[in-house]
């Protein structure tokens, strides 16, 4: 089926019902009302999905990020004592952004890295205190941090990058499940203050049910892969 | 450069990268994923289980193919591997990324969609010419095993024997060794463009003058400015014409179809994006197939870029579409010289062999070639490659009809072939905008040839199947001193 472009003269091919050079209205060959898929059969080329739109990634990230950095100059100086959370809410951003930055940069395994920048800043942060002498800052406010800007950032690459979950499901479920990590720091009693890490486990939580909910069948299907014995 | 045996138990060949490949890797970003196409169009929709038959069979008889690119401290290697292509439906966007860092993936794939079959590659692997082999035996296998019947008075559609071996690479072959000294940048830049090409026309041995080496300018010349896609996926038109009367065109000027091809690339963007007083050179980098000059047998990169360009003036009669095409074609016959060719190659092989150079960390190479290639891009306009007129053995070439190029583009680029009377000029953009693209048909058209037109969807509005506005860059100060110009759309200087 062709159309031909008034203005270029070319001759369209496919369902375009303007000249995709021009721009200007094509008379209509097409059937009218005819399904979008069977529209999309006779192209020759698919109609693939973006991947992710920048203009998107950025509307989300940005305001949020601006918003956090905000807020914890305002905490600190509302609130007098409080580097502990403030040094967190950097870190916090800071995993946000490189999680969904290596996902807009189509590394394969993105969840493989999300594994490993959780393993990593959490044990720089146990260094780091164990460096500076002290506090329990690591337990109390570093760890949940990672944690929960990890699920947060594996929610948006999901969402927004349109990450394919089916091929991440037993990584991204091991990133949960770290969420519950700092629920076992408030049992041993490793915080100070206990919210952090309960904002971490039931967020992990919330997702883990999401996830499990939503797809079961790809869930189990993938951990039946990675623990065949 | 030869095979090695990686294991005691298991031999497994590994070659080091090629020479030209080696700034692909460098020169890989997310807009130009260093992947090209090859697409063939089929009287019939695309059986995918003969198919992949057929891909099975060609792929015993090339084990290049059987390639994953790893790295190694000083340079990227490929090794051989285990691994079966299997083919897959057409989903995604066309050229899309095939090497990633970490994976260890075939570097191509065999796509099939209505009755299209498509063949991508990672331009480490193999150039236009290569990878063309490989299409060429595919596609023949398929139409053989599909309609065995018209095979059976001819011989065996394909064969067994093995054709392009893991291991020759045709630079070491023809130039095994590298001589002068020459900076670092010269060495770096010559291979940055894309698949090689056939010489529409043989360059003819006449009297040329001495070439005088020269740095190319790259203040001056007009850069194309644009929106990416959302995704930041490639631009793609295909434009398929009848090619005599274009051939006639061509002749009417007396130049070759590529260079009437490129002369129009450029007259097309000057329709529609004024060029500034400043930049006024329109440059064109066009790779050319060396095995023309220096036959081999490989299927690993082996071509070598030419630049050509002009210089828009003051004067009318020498920017006509007349003029230009005999400009350029006068400095394409001076480039096409064995001896020019020659020169070019030694220099580039002799920094991959540079005795200090060799031995810098492979991440560095990456570091420097990248910027080299940055710095190098600023010089260069458009690109184009044109593989030539493409035959399959005759019961195949019944079934097939149009063939496409596609090459994934930094900048505004063609790739054109043609098979049987039908050419295909298929542009690539890491920009959105088609004002250039529609000036091109413009011009045709307004001679009387037929042109189709087909275009991949790349904007939210074209996938969502409102074909709305494309965002168009502002004409605002800095893109005026840019060279930009008007925005898509039917009003250009051309007229309609």
């Amino acid at each position: 089926m062709m159309t031909r472009c008034s203005s270029c003269g070319g001759e369209i091919e496919g369902t375009w019902r303007i000249c995709p050079l021009c721009r200007v209205p094509l008379e209509p060959e097409q059937p009218a009302g005819e399904a979008r898929e069977a529209r999309e059969a006779r192209e020759a080329y698919p109609t693939a999905a973006l991947r992710f739109d920048r203009r998107r990634v950025w509307a989300v990230l940005v305001p949020l990020s601006v918003a956090a950095v905000a807020g914890s100059f305002a905490a600190q100086a509302l609130v007098p004592q409080l580097m502990a959370p403030v040094r967190t809410v950097w870190l916090s951003l800071a995993t946000l952004w490189l999680v969904v930055l290596a996902a807009i940069h189509r590394r394969n395994n993105v969840s493989s890295l999300v594994v490993w920048l959780v393993v990593l800043l959490s044990l720089s942060a146990v260094l780091w205190e164990r460096s500076t002498g002290g506090t329990s800052w690591a337990t109390t406010w570093a760890i949940p941090a990672i944690c929960t800007f990890a699920n947060l950032a594996l929610g948006i690459v999901v969402r927004v990058v349109r990450l394919e979950l089916a091929e991440h499901i037993a990584k991204a479920a091991l990133v949960m499940l770290f969420g519950l990590v700092p629920g076992v720091f408030v049992l041993l009693g490793w915080v100070s203050v206990v919210a952090p890490s309960l904002v971490c486990v039931w967020f992990s939580l919330l997702l883990l049910l999401v996830m499990a909910l939503s797809r079961p069948g790809e869930l189990r299907a993938a951990l039946h892969r990675r623990f065949q014995a | 450069m030869s095979a090695r045996s990686s294991g005691a138990s298991r031999h497994r060949s590994w070659v080091r990268l090629d020479n030209a490949a080696n700034i692909f890797l460098a020169a890989r970003t997310e807009l130009d994923t260093k992947v090209f196409r090859l697409s063939a169009e089929l009287d019939e929709q695309v059986d995918p289980d003969v198919l992949q038959r057929a891909l099975d069979r060609v792929f015993v008889q090339y084990p290049l193919f059987r390639a994953v690119l790893r790295r190694g401290f000083f340079w990227y290697y490929l090794l051989e591997s285990d691994r079966s292509p299997v083919v897959a439906e057409d989903t995604a966007a066309p050229v899309s990324h095939l090497y990633s860092f970490d994976g260890r993936e075939l570097l191509f794939r065999v796509l099939y969609r209505g009755r299209r079959v498509s063949l991508e590659i990672f331009h480490a692997l193999t150039d236009g010419t290569g990878a063309l082999w490989f299409f060429q035996d595919l596609l023949t296998e398929y139409v053989g095993l599909r309609h065995p019947d018209e095979f059976a008075a001819v011989a065996p559609p394909v064969g067994t024997a093995v054709k392009q071996e893991f291991t020759v690479d045709a630079f070491t072959h023809w130039f095994a060794s590298g001589t002068g000294k020459v900076p670092f940048i010269d060495e770096a830049s010559p291979a940055v463009e894309s698949a090689s090409t056939h010489l529409p026309d043989a360059a003819p041995p006449g009297p040329v003058g001495p070439i005088a080496r020269h740095r190319h300018p790259r203040s001056g010349v007009v850069r194309v400015h644009g929106t990416h896609a959302p995704d930041l996926r490639t631009r793609v038109v295909e434009l398929s014409m009848p090619v005599k009367p274009v051939l006639g065109l061509a002749r009417a000027e007396g130049v070759s179809l590529t260079i009437y091809l490129v002369a129009l690339f450029f007259e097309s963007l000057r329709a529609t994006r004024e060029v500034s007083g400043r930049e006024r050179t329109m440059t064109v980098s066009v790779p050319v197939n060396l095995r023309q000059f220096f036959p081999s047998e490989s299927g690993r990169n082996f071509f070598a870029t030419t630049r050509l360009e002009h210089t828009y003036g003051t004067d009318p009669e020498a920017d006509t579409l007349g003029a230009v095409c005999r400009d350029l074609d006068t400095q394409f016959r001076r480039q096409l010289t064995h001896e020019s060719l020659e020169r070019k190659i030694r220099r580039l092989i002799s920094f991959e062999r540079h005795p200090v150079l060799r031995f810098f960390p492979r991440p560095l190479k990456d570091l420097v070639l990248g910027m080299v290639n940055r710095s190098d891009s600023r010089g260069i306009t458009v690109a184009i490659t044109n593989l030539g007129r493409v035959t399959l053995p005759t019961p195949a070439d019944r079934h097939v009809g149009r063939l496409y190029l596609h090459v994934s583009a930094a900048r505004p680029q063609f790739s054109a072939m043609s098979h049987g009377d039908r050419l295909t000029v298929s542009f690539t953009s890491p920009f959105v905008e088609t004002d250039h693209h529609a000036a091109f048909v413009r011009h045709l058209t307004a001679r009387g040839v037929t042109v189709g037109v087909e275009a991949a969807r790349v904007t939210a509005q074209e996938i969502a199947g409102e074909e709305g506005a494309v965002p168009v860059v502002k004409r605002g100060r800095r893109a005026a001193r840019r060279g930009l110009g008007a925005p898509a759309g039917p009003a250009t200087k051309e007229g309609r």
